[in-house]
């Protein structure tokens, strides 16, 4: 595609226990575009999102095979810490889960732990770009020390959103992102997605075609643990190469 | 063909495809009725074919708001809005289709008769040829068959070469007949309404492929 | 359709009924309850609140100083140990000067409380300009008459049943008559330590006692229980260890109290050699009751944050230690604080640890370090109500009437501080 390759992930295998959940992956995520996800429930995608920053670590019969590689290196690798990489590969998740904390502290906290803020000052300013990339600083600046909890559902999403890229992180994941959020609130997530892809590399597990369709450049079928195509988004969704990609995306039985 | 989960979109579908299908015979009837006007002229007839062409009009106008509705309805993709797109563009073809046989129909009408000199048949050989590659290129749609949608551009180059031949012979009958100069140039326009629907027969054909393959050839 | 929606009627009766039934049984349950309270609380404090207060007879006291100072020496020592108690049976029988008799005599004198010779003594070596004058005092009855005094109808008993003879009947009549008895707040109660005379008992000293040992206890069980919750839930390996270790917990809390006071007399005091009685070893054996309570309530309130937040912290790049410290130990406050609240009432009322220990012993003073001998407030009122003497029962509800207070005055400040760390999420 003559672009850099931001994530590379060669014959992944999943289990949880003796339970296969992701069979041979093995597939590439260009650096600062956005790749889509899809497939049915229990397909795997969540699963496989979930692997490029080792959220996966935290459930102890979860066992992965192969190699995750990012930046030249092997995500997996013994030396390599998990809480590092997490500063580089932020997540956002399918529910909002601001913290029960004021808004400003939920953005201040990754800078905070990872000591990214030398003084209040700079603190300050961090969290306010934050919240200005993320489209929602307009809407809470008057209110900025209330609790994150009292902010509508798509406003909690986008201050969680704020909260990831606090840190700066290189790439962002999104499980779901929309899938609790109206339509409006949706459709201003996309709009911040556009935004973001140009300085972000974005993975996006979404149920809806549509979505995919609109916000990706890639995208990667996944079906019963399998990565069935991946491929340019308007190809995979005018003319795809797969009989099962055809069939899920025009809601045949498969 | 695989179904769809929510039964109604494939009910859709098929409801989409049958009106087209009876769009496109409604116009093969024309087609032929025109042609059989060529050989014998017959004004009620040809009044017929004019007035049937509102019918036609409609039909598009009904599987186009239906094409839309669906479209909005399903959120299409890849086949399955192939489908609907083609469904569009074959019902405007068509339509234009149906306003040639209607032209020929009305050229008909204001010639009236046919002098005693003009002896020959080209023209209705053409409308023959003509009829067929239509028929063709409806069967292609009917049947999604890659092999007869890939005959009719073959077929539409011998129509050309006809239509030349027919144009030449023309010229020749108005160089040596002054009195049906009048009448040639008629049947020359008839002939120009029956290449365009050679023409479009084609463009059926090539949307057909596309459907199925999801390129244009 | 139809025979649908009847079948459904029919059900929705049985149903109704039911529940009509058990909200019922519930409405039943609750007014026997508190009917019950009702009862307990009115017996309770309608007999202990005698206790709050105490008889005072107003005698003309003569400082004769022929007792105090024969040789006017004014010499605060020789005062010190001058023969009060005469000075104050030669006062009363100035009350009723046709006594004479010397068992009579000793009869009036049972009518001041002992303690007053030493009071009395007390004030004359801070005023010696009193010796050689009278003074009108209102002085502390005894036991016996205040018993009289607090529950009037033993004066219908019989001479043997009551008391006090006829003739002291007869001359605390005249008192009475005389106005010469009073009734004020027994500030011995809420200032003095235990004693053999009821109307110098006070629960000060198990007040204190219990204060101390309570501040052991949670000092040693709060910090440990939440660290050791915080570590079994969020950070040790889940093996088969652990789960048995969790097991073991969770039994601890339901063994008989009794038991860590036999391990504390074993340790702490035979092995270790810790001072008995002391409010440092009953507040250890308490801790250690404790301890299970607390950290269950710990690993349970841990266990009902949402992992949604712990996945938030982490996918930020906490650590699992910050992302618990950070966000989920605050959220777990509250159901911690019950616990804590749970555990420190049962420590609070727990006496028979306590009496393995030693803190049952008959001690005067309040303790005035965390070494010093003391006895706690439940033991204190099992001795009050294991004492002959007739002033105890009253004494002995009022003890009951300070444990509610105290008790409820801790829960009052855990509820207090639960509240402020209520966080909704």
């Amino acid at each position: 595609m003559g672009e850099n390759i931001k994530i590379s992930t060669k014959k992944v295998n999943v289990f949880y226990g003796d339970k296969k959940a992701l069979e041979n992956i093995s597939l590439e995520i260009p650096e600062k575009k956005v790749t889509s996800l899809i497939g049915p429930s229990g397909c795997g995608k969540s699963t496989f999102i979930r692997c490029l920053n080792r959220m996966n670590d935290t459930i102890d019969i979860c066992r992965i095979e192969g190699k995750i590689i990012i930046d030249n290196e092997d995500i997996y690798a013994n030396e390599i810490d998990p809480v590092l990489l997490r500063a580089k590969v932020g997540m956002v998740f399918q529910k909002p889960n601001p913290f029960p904390k004021s808004i400003f502290e939920n953005v201040a906290y990754g800078p905070r732990i990872h000591g990214l803020a030398k003084s209040n000052d700079e603190l300050d300013e961090l969290v306010t770009n934050s919240l200005i990339k993320a489209g929602l600083f307009e809407e809470i600046k008057d209110r900025i020390h209330e609790p994150g909890t009292s902010l509508s559902g798509g406003q909690q999403q986008r201050l969680c959103i704020a909260r990831t890229i606090a840190i700066s992180p290189q790439i962002i994941l999104m499980d779901e992102p929309c899938s609790a959020l109206d339509p409006i609130a949706t459709a201003v997530i996309e709009e911040l997605i556009d935004e973001l892809a140009k300085n972000y590399t974005i993975v996006i597990v979404t149920h809806s075609m549509q979505q995919a369709a609109r916000v990706s450049q890639q995208t990667a079928f996944f079906h019963m643990g399998n990565l069935i195509e991946v491929g340019r988004t308007d190809q995979i969704f005018s003319t795809p190469s797969q009989k099962k990609t055809q069939d899920y995306i025009t809601g045949k039985i498969g | 063909m695989k179904e769809h989960i929510v039964t109604t979109y494939d009910e859709d579908l098929n409801s989409l495809k049958s009106n087209l299908t009876k769009m496109g015979l409604n116009v093969e009837k024309q087609i032929f009725q025109a042609v059989d006007l060529i050989k014998i002229i017959n004004i009620s007839k040809a009044k017929e074919v004019i007035e049937n062409d509102k019918g036609i009009d409609a039909l598009e106008k009904k599987i186009r708001g239906f094409a839309t509705i669906t479209l909005s309805k399903r959120q299409p993709l890849a086949d399955d809005l192939r489908q609907i797109i083609i469904s569009l563009k074959i019902s405007s073809i068509l339509e234009r289709i149906g306003d040639h046989a209607s032209n020929v129909a009305g050229r008909i009408l204001s010639v009236k008769k046919a002098p005693e000199t003009y002896r020959t048949d080209s023209i209705h050989q053409l409308g023959i040829l003509v009829l067929k590659n239509f028929s063709t290129a409806l069967s292609a749609f009917d049947q999604e068959s890659k092999e007869i949608a890939q005959s009719v551009p073959t077929e539409d180059i011998a129509i050309n070469s006809i239509y030349e031949t027919c144009f030449r012979e023309h010229l020749h009958l108005m160089m040596e007949d002054r009195d049906i100069i009048g009448f040639c140039t008629q049947m020359l326009f008839i002939a120009k309404e029956l290449e365009r629907i050679g023409d479009l027969s084609k463009v059926i054909s090539k949307e057909v492929i596309y459907n199925l393959q999801g390129t244009l050839k | 359709m139809n025979s649908n929606l009847d079948k459904v009627k029919l059900s929705l009766i049985k149903r109704k009924r039911e529940e009509a039934l058990f909200r019922f049984y519930g409405l039943v349950g609750i007014i026997s309850a508190i009917l019950f309270l009702i009862i307990i609380l009115y017996s309770v404090i309608s007999q202990g609140q005698k206790a709050f207060f105490t008889t005072f007879i107003k005698v003309d006291v003569y400082f004769d100083s022929e007792i105090i100072d024969p040789e006017n020496k004014r010499n605060s020592e020789d005062i010190q140990f001058a023969d009060f108690g005469t000075i104050i049976s030669e006062s009363l029988k100035r009350k009723f000067p046709h006594i004479s008799d010397k068992s009579d005599v000793r009869e009036l004198a049972s009518f001041i409380s002992t303690s007053e010779a030493d009071n009395l003594a007390e004030f004359i070596v801070k005023n010696k300009n009193y010796i050689g004058e009278s003074k009108i005092m209102w002085l502390l009855a005894s036991s016996t008459i205040d018993v009289i005094v607090k529950n009037p109808e033993m004066e219908k008993l019989i001479e043997e049943d009551r008391l006090i003879s006829d003739k002291q009947l007869d001359w605390l009549n005249q008192i009475k008559s005389n106005n010469e008895l009073k009734r004020e707040l027994n500030k011995n109660f809420f200032t003095k330590a235990d004693s053999t005379e009821p109307e110098q008992a006070g629960i000060w000293g198990s007040l204190v006692g219990s204060f101390l040992t309570l501040i052991i206890t949670l000092i040693l069980s709060f910090p440990v229980a939440v660290a050791a919750g915080v570590f079994l839930e969020e950070l040790a390996p889940k093996n088969k260890f652990t789960e048995f270790l969790e097991v073991n917990i969770n039994n601890l809390a339901a063994v008989p109290s009794i038991i860590f006071g036999l391990l504390g007399l074993a340790i702490f005091l035979n092995i270790m050699h810790l001072p008995r009685s002391a409010p440092i070893v009953g507040g250890m054996v308490l801790a250690l009751m404790t301890l299970p309570t607390i950290i269950i309530a710990t690993r349970s309130s841990l266990k009902s944050v949402p992992p949604s937040i712990r996945e938030a912290a982490i996918g930020l790049g906490a650590t699992k230690f910050q992302s618990v410290i950070d966000h989920v130990l605050p959220l777990a406050i509250p159901g911690i604080m019950t616990g804590t609240i749970i555990g420190m009432s049962r420590a609070l009322g727990e006496s028979a640890p306590l009496l393995m220990i030693g803190m049952v012993a008959f001690i005067v003073d309040a303790p005035g370090s965390f070494l010093d001998s003391s006895t706690a407030l439940p033991v204190q009122i099992y001795l009050w109500k294991s004492t002959a003497a007739r002033g105890f029962v009253e004494l002995t509800a009022a003890g009951v009437i300070v444990l509610l207070a105290f008790l409820i005055l801790m829960n009052g400040l855990a509820v207090f501080l639960r509240q402020k760390f209520e966080k909704k999420w």
